[in-house]
């Protein structure tokens, strides 16, 4: 009642106590509009700030999961390395390598300049990780090489989104700082899917995309594995009268191998008397989907840059072999996060659903090639 | 760029949005009981203004309230979700069937010791992670 009474009195009475009724009347409907006469002035300059906050604390987020990421890096090369000098700065060294694509100017030929720089830049990594840590056995080689492409990763997306978000505040551009905020939502699932993998490439444990090569991994399991390519190896097992010719990335170290070369010299080896590609890749999930239900479809089943994609379809293509996919359903997060048990409780699924590809599509006494695509870190 | 290194929400935010809503709620409570007192005092203008004002700023403290509550859980996400190993009898008419916490060296499909009931090899069938609603806020691992 107090309050009432002053302000009444403040606005009647004190400030226009003496001005006529209708002087009065007009004074508080100017009073009444111009909030929101400042507020359409101002409109963009609020939204910016609001942006802005929301990328600040994004940013802020990101630099959090960056450290982290060094700081586990650090630790696990300490940890596996067996040197006494701090790695820190080598790490530090690694975490802004960069990786200039060929140009696509001429784009014939693009895919196998593609291969040889990615084949370089994979043999530069391994040789600056086996320095940093000389003790460490094949496989903690590979998991280390994956924990610091993850640091990697992280520290890039940290360091481009603070170069839009500063350039973004100096010039006050709205259309910049406003692409940034929209896309955030996308760069901070990325994000935090990166920091999933962490725990899974400082300690071994498999992770959702390598639900490919379990499949593979468990169809061969005691036949003999020999290598065949760079970082791939081949079991050949027998299913219903066909011989199956099963590949996938060398394990337990984290390692994607290369399929496409393998595939090709698996075809080749055999000269082109395959009956049947079967591909095992995890992906494809939208949002609403359930985790780890089972599909499938035709074609290469095989994420990445397309190197690999480029050499399976085009020796399928030249010895006419039907390329089938089996897909078992994730998400980009779920992906790079330590595997899941729904992910397990798919894999006889998975393996029935071969099993019939196989019978349908082929022959007594054909050869079938059954390709498990992904990281096969934590699975022999 | 210091303003990027904090983590929680500033003290500033918490203390505004809490005064906020302390003036917010004392207008309404003195609107309403110049309204209780007298209700034609509902079209007095200084009433309106500290209704109006009471709820708009109650509209603002609650948006503030908000932002709090869903404050970092990056700690969360960075935390160490536990890992379980099941490692299984070779032999399919066992099925003898031993689940623990993972170690690491652990890999699927590595043969680990023998069965205690039939003696034939054991192997680890499957390394997983539990639903994220279980992981724990461990920041090392
Ligand atoms: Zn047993």
């Amino acid at each position: 009642m107090a309050l009432v009474m002053k302000l009444d009195a403040f606005l009647l009475g004190q400030l226009w106590g003496q001005t006529g009724d209708v002087g009065q009347q007009m004074l508080m409907y100017l009073l009444g509009i111009v909030p929101f006469i400042l507020f359409f002035m101002f409109y963009n300059k609020i939204q910016m700030f609001i942006w802005l906050r929301d990328i600040e604390k994004a940013l802020n987020k990101l630099k959090i999961m960056r450290d982290e990421a060094r700081r586990v890096a650090i630790e696990s090369v300490k940890e596996v390395g067996g040197l006494e000098e701090d790695p820190s700065p080598q790490v530090d060294q690694f975490l802004e390598y960069f990786f200039i694509e060929p140009t696509s100017l001429d784009p014939a030929g693009i895919v196998w300049k593609l291969d040889h720089l990615l084949d370089v830049r994979e043999s530069k990594f391994k040789d600056h990780v086996r320095r940093m840590a000389p003790k460490a056995s094949e496989a903690q080689l590979n998991n280390l090489e994956n924990l610091l492409e993850v640091a990697l990763d992280l520290n890039t997306i940290y360091r481009i989104v603070r170069h839009y978000y500063l350039f973004g505040k100096k010039t006050m551009s709205f259309y910049l700082v406003m692409q940034l905020q929209m896309i955030l939502p996308l760069i901070m699932q990325t994000a935090e899917a990166y920091v999933g993998a962490l725990q899974a490439f400082s300690l071994g444990q498999p992770i959702g995309d390598g639900i490919g090569a379990l499949v593979a991994s468990k169809l061969m399991l005691g036949a003999k594995r020999r290598p065949v390519e760079k970082d791939m190896v081949v079991g050949e097992v027998n299913i219903e009268g066909r011989t199956v010719l099963v590949t996938k990335a060398e394990g337990p170290g984290g390692n994607v191998g290369k399929p496409g070369d393998a595939v090709k010299a698996l075809i080749e080896e055999n000269a082109g008397r395959i009956a049947l590609i079967i591909m095992v890749d995890a992906g494809l999930k939208l949002e609403g989907e359930k985790l780890g239900e089972v599909i499938e479809g035709v074609g290469a089943a095989i994420g990445g840059v397309g190197t690999e994609k480029y050499k399976i379809e085009e020796v399928a293509t030249k010895y006419k072999i039907p390329v089938q996919a089996v897909i078992i359903k994730e998400s980009i997060r779920d992906a790079i996060s330590p595997m899941k048990k729904e992910l397990y409780d798919s894999v006889n699924a998975v393996i029935d659903k071969i099993k019939r590809l196989i019978v349908e599509n082929t022959k007594e006494g054909d050869t079938v090639l059954v390709a498990g695509i992904g990281n096969t870190i934590g699975i022999l | 760029m210091t303003s990027l290194e904090k983590r929680r929400p500033s003290p500033f935010f918490k203390i505004l949005t809490y005064t906020l809503l302390i003036l917010s709620l004392w207008f309404l409570l003195e609107a309403f009981v110049a309204i209780s007192a007298n209700p034609s005092m509902i079209t007095d203008r200084s009433v309106l203004y500290l209704l109006v004002m009471g709820g708009l700023g109650l509209l603002l403290a609650s948006y503030g309230l908000l932002v709090m509550r869903r404050q970092p859980s990056i700690w969360q996400k960075l935390a160490y979700k536990p890992a379980t190993t099941v490692v299984e009898c070779t032999n399919q008419q066992c099925g003898f069937k031993n689940v623990r916490r993972f170690r690491k060296g652990d890999y699927v499909f590595k043969e680990e010791g023998v069965c205690p009931q039939c003696s034939s090899p054991m192997m680890i069938s499957a390394i997983y992670v539990e639903s994220e609603e279980k992981a724990k806020l461990i920041k090392r691992w």
